[in-house]
């Protein structure tokens, strides 16, 4: 594969994909070998997951809290 | 600035706009609801104006084992303050003592309708920057969330 980027330019991208850790780098003689590293991604996905399901959660929370003040209302009557 | 992440939500609560925009405004009502079962809110600040402060600090109760104590401050200011229909803020939000590693920036916007005597809930969360911690402050989280669910599921399943 052909990219019109230069190789310092490459090796930039790949340089902060690695610091996220989304790749990994190993030596194999004069080569450098990339692969992608699934782990980190799976992570992070789960994180955004997990997030989502607070706001699920929280507003599952508010539907309960506006039930049990609608129903004090009513008993108060 | 793009959202690494946004998160839409939707629902439709058995309550007038203005009930659901005083649970969301007035810490005493947030305090009742904001977290789960497990956590309390020690403290929370509204200055209910663009520009004004949200500032709602979350804490790990006995229930929550390893994660006791533990706090999760939320600071922020109001971007939008459309009473009954509009709120709009952004804010950081963090496990203590890791703020500089565990920070989520977002921003939060409900919008709130009217709907056949019921008001439409909708939620927009975006997500800006995440910490390189802030997946184990979220997953402490989860912990408490996860059996607030099962308390919800038990509340639920008695009633029918």
């Amino acid at each position: 594969m052909h990219y019109t980027l230069t190789f310092a330019a490459v090796a930039k991208h790949l340089d902060v994909l690695h610091r996220a850790k989304l790749i990994n780098k190993h030596r194999r003689g004069k080569e450098q070998i990339v692969s992608i590293s699934p782990h980190t991604l799976a992570a992070a996905s789960k994180y955004l997951e997990t997030y989502k399901q607070q706001w699920e959660n929280r507003l599952d929370s508010l539907d309960k809290y506006l039930k049990s003040t609608h129903k004090n209302t009513k008993g108060k009557k | 600035m793009e959202p690494i992440k946004e998160i839409s939500f939707e629902r439709t609560y058995d309550a007038s706009p203005e009930t659901i925009w005083r649970a969301w405004t007035i810490p005493e009502m947030i305090k009742q609801w904001w977290g789960p079962d497990n956590v309390t809110i020690p403290e929370c600040e509204i200055d209910l104006r663009v520009g004004g402060k949200i500032y709602i600090v979350m804490e790990a109760g006995e229930a929550m084992g390893p994660y006791k104590g533990t706090k999760w401050p939320m600071l922020g200011e109001f971007t939008v303050v459309e009473p009954n229909s509009k709120l709009s803020y952004t804010a950081k939000a963090w496990t203590e003592g890791q703020k500089d590693e565990a920070t989520i920036d977002q921003t939060t916007e409900l919008t709130l309708t009217k709907e056949n005597g019921k008001t439409k809930l909708q939620l927009r969360a975006a997500i800006y920057k995440v910490g390189p911690r802030a997946g184990m402050a979220i997953q402490g989280m989860q912990a408490g969330f996860t059996q607030q669910l099962d308390k919800l599921n038990d509340f639920l399943t008695v009633k029918k």
